[in-house]
């Protein structure tokens, strides 16, 4: 993912940024929140809210994390507020008949996670972020992004080995090695 | 493979799979400087708007583009500044609203934090204080080692006491305004608690009602979710424009609501008092002139120490809550606003300039006291680099608040037309073709004329932006293009604003935004002219405390002065 490899130090111009991540943010978002379509209005959100701020944002370790943040928030909240009007209900999720044609099992065990615990996911997992990224992106402690990991980890695990995958030996809950590193070392 | 390795992999696929459409980066870049533009003008207008509601009331200028970081997390929301500094014994406390991550609508609020600081800059959140408001202002006083807030829900004000800025005792406030049901369709009230003001005698605050547009009823009519993207582009004495942005989209929808009578219904400013603490009474104010009084309302609420005055239509003081005697300030003009330290009393007046001025225009003076008879007046002019003759310009007080170290006041250099000012020579000239005619203007906020190519000057403004220029039968605005047509109807010009966004976007110019202070009330001095309005102002011992609205949100700046 190009997300990760976002410069720490250099800052960027927006255009370039924006050239950079936004598809990669908003299908992160989109596998988080399970709705593509909120995901890409939430990432437009976002952008938009990072260009005003951008000689701010571009100083920060990586713009793209509190992007991801700035449009799972405005998400989450979007669909509380939209929870609450009961007389206009919406339905959010993944598109099942999409979904169909694929793994079913790793699917329905994403899915079944809250969208806490697949935020998570998509950052540690998906993203290749650090728990320290990981933790500063969703606004959560270091610990607790471990911690959340390991419960979804737990509950992914057995959809894994019923498609025939052995839970890895490395934890990646507890150090800030890539999945690629583990799977090096594992060998 | 590891369990891992195949996540990712499917993490990935499922990625791919999404059907992504996000908003081009043009989409995003327009948007955002919109809406920058309109978060900045906030402040910049926030002088006008104060003068407009206190003198006209008319509906002041709001915007619902809130802190970016207000989904961030509750340390990333703080911006970095209070709206509202207090001199403590221990250093500086300042009151901070920070907005429900549900709060999509204005009247929607948020919650009341406390802010500590020991240096005036670096401020940390302390505990939360459970108390909501729906305004921006928030009032906070300390008497004796309790901390005061006043605070306002919807049409309902409140007061709350606390010995450790962290247990808070809330006192209703009721009947602080008048009923919802009396107003127009499209209009609703807001009281925000303007000063709350603890010492011996008791607990005297002031709430002000305001007139706004009601976004949810707005939202209904037009049949859109704005998603909280509300913007008041203009406001006459008599109607207000509301733009409105659908969710996710970037174009906006103006509406128009008026008052449903001559004009639209005014603030209304009251008092409560609590000898106890406990209950609160409204105070019965002293009225000599009805008319100046229903004009000029309550200005300020200050304390004399061991009692209470007020400014507005003239000074009254009280010493016990309830009787009230006038002071002759012996001052041409009318007392914006007053404040006192010790025995002595400091008033200060400027002359809004232009023919309806009676008095020499362009004035600004401050009047001085030590016994509230007899009074010294001082000339601010030249401090200010203002010249008194000059009708085009004058100054708005926005603050004047008095400590161990002297006396400090803010404000806002104007036009004749209310319009902040701009530093000079910082303003950007732009000539922008219209068809046969040419827009040459100063960005982002100066004089602007539309010249005909003989030279003619087909119509100009004082104040040139976007979002507050005259949207008349003639020039409209829509997006990014404006039309230009003739008396007959027909087109004259039409095109794309996108050269004077783009100049306004780049241009240096701000308004001039000014902190002056004095050791004695005599001998003023400047101690800052800088960009960004002045949210909160605070006298030390030996050092003065602005919060001011920036680019980068809100900063505080400690400023380092000697007493007298």
């Amino acid at each position: 993912m190009d997300i990760s490899a976002s410069s720490s130090t250099k800052k960027v111009s927006f255009s370039d940024f924006y050239d950079d991540h936004h598809d990669s943010i908003a299908r992160a978002l989109a596998v988080t929140l399970g709705d593509s379509d909120l995901a890409s209005d939430a990432t437009s959100e976002a952008m938009t809210r990072a260009y005003k701020r951008w000689s701010k944002i571009s100083g920060y370790d990586k713009p793209a994390a509190w992007v991801y943040r700035v449009g799972l928030n405005w998400s989450l909240s979007w669909r509380q507020r939209r929870r609450r009007e009961w007389h206009r209900p919406v339905t959010f999720g993944p598109d099942t008949d999409r979904l169909m044609s694929r793994d079913n099992s790793m699917d329905a065990a994403l899915d079944a996670l809250s969208v806490d615990h697949r935020a998570v996911v998509v950052c540690r997992i998906h993203l290749d972020w650090s728990v320290e990224q990981t933790a500063e992106a969703l606004g959560i402690a270091p610990g607790t992004v471990k911690s959340r990991l390991a419960r979804a980890l737990s509950q992914l695990k057995p959809a894994a080995v019923r498609q025939g995958h052995r839970p890895t030996t490395a934890d990646p809950t507890t150090t800030n090695s890539t999945p690629e590193t583990i799977a090096k070392d594992e060998r | 493979m590891t369990t891992d390795p195949y996540l990712r992999g499917h993490l990935q696929s499922r990625a791919d799979e999404q059907t992504i459409s996000v908003s081009s980066l043009q989409d995003i870049t327009t948007a955002g400087d919109r809406s920058t533009r309109r978060t900045r003008l906030l402040g910049g207008f926030g002088a006008i708007a104060l003068v407009m509601v206190g003198l006209f009331g008319v509906v002041g200028l709001q915007s619902s583009e809130k802190p970016t970081t207000m989904f961030a997390g509750l340390d990333a929301m703080f911006e970095g500044a209070p709206t509202t500094i207090l001199a403590t014994d221990d250093g500086w406390v300042g009151t901070v609203l920070i907005y429900d991550e549900d709060a999509w609508l204005l009247n929607e609020g948020g919650e009341i934090h406390l802010a500590t600081s020991d240096d005036g800059e670096s401020w940390e959140l302390a505990e939360r204080t459970g108390l909501l408001s729906d305004a921006q202002e928030i009032a906070i006083d300390e008497h004796d080692g309790r901390y005061w807030l006043a605070g306002a829900e919807g049409n309902e004000g409140y007061v709350a006491f606390s010995d450790d800025l962290k247990d808070w005792t809330r006192i209703e406030i009721p009947a602080v305004t008048e009923s919802d049901d009396e107003m127009p369709d499209g209009l609703t009230r807001i009281v925000s608690a303007n000063k709350l003001v603890a010492n011996s005698a008791g607990v005297m605050t002031m709430f002000t009602s305001f007139v706004r547009p009601d976004f949810a009823y707005l939202e209904q009519k037009l049949g859109i979710e704005s998603c909280g993207s509300v913007w008041t582009t203009s406001s006459t004495g008599t109607a207000v424009t509301v733009d409105l942005r659908p969710c996710g989209e970037t174009e906006w929808q103006s509406t128009t609501v008026t008052g449903g009578g001559p004009t639209l219904p005014r603030p209304d400013p009251t008092l409560f008092f609590s000898s106890d603490g406990q209950t609160f009474e409204p105070v019965d104010l002293p009225t000599t002139n009805p008319v100046l009084r229903r004009v000029f309302g309550v200005q300020n609420l200050y304390s004399t120490g061991t009692g209470f005055g007020i400014t507005g239509f003239d000074l009254h003081e009280s010493s016990n809550g309830i009787d009230w005697t006038t002071v002759d300030v012996e001052q041409p003009s009318i007392p914006v606003l007053a404040t006192a330290w010790g025995d002595q009393r400091l008033t200060a007046a400027s002359l809004a300039p232009g023919p309806a001025a009676s008095l020499t225009p362009g004035t600004v003076e401050v009047r001085l006291s030590a016994d509230g008879d007899e009074w010294t007046t001082h000339n601010l002019n030249e401090v200010l680099g203002l010249e008194s003759e000059d009708t085009n310009q004058s100054f708005i007080f926005t603050a004047l608040e008095a400590g161990e170290a002297g006396w400090a006041i803010s404000g806002s250099i104007v036009d004749d037309n209310l319009s902040d000012r701009m530093f000079d020579g910082e303003g950007t000239e732009v000539v922008v073709p219209m068809g046969d005619l040419e827009l040459r203007a100063t960005a982002p906020a100066g004089s602007a004329e539309l010249v005909a190519e003989d030279g003619e000057v087909i119509a100009s403004w004082h104040n040139f932006e976007l979002g507050a220029l005259d949207r008349n039968e003639y020039l409209q605005f829509q997006d990014d293009q404006f039309t230009l047509v003739d008396g007959r109807g027909e087109l004259v010009a039409e095109g794309s604003l996108q050269p004077i966004l783009s100049e306004l976007q780049h241009s240096s110019g701000q308004p001039a935004n000014v902190v002056l202070f004095s050791p004695d009330g005599e001998t003023w001095t400047e101690l800052e002219r800088a960009v960004g309005y002045v949210a909160g102002l605070a006298v030390g011992d030996d050092e003065i405390v602005v919060a001011r609205y920036s680019a980068d949100g809100l900063t505080s700046t400690r400023l380092p002065v000697e007493a007298d």
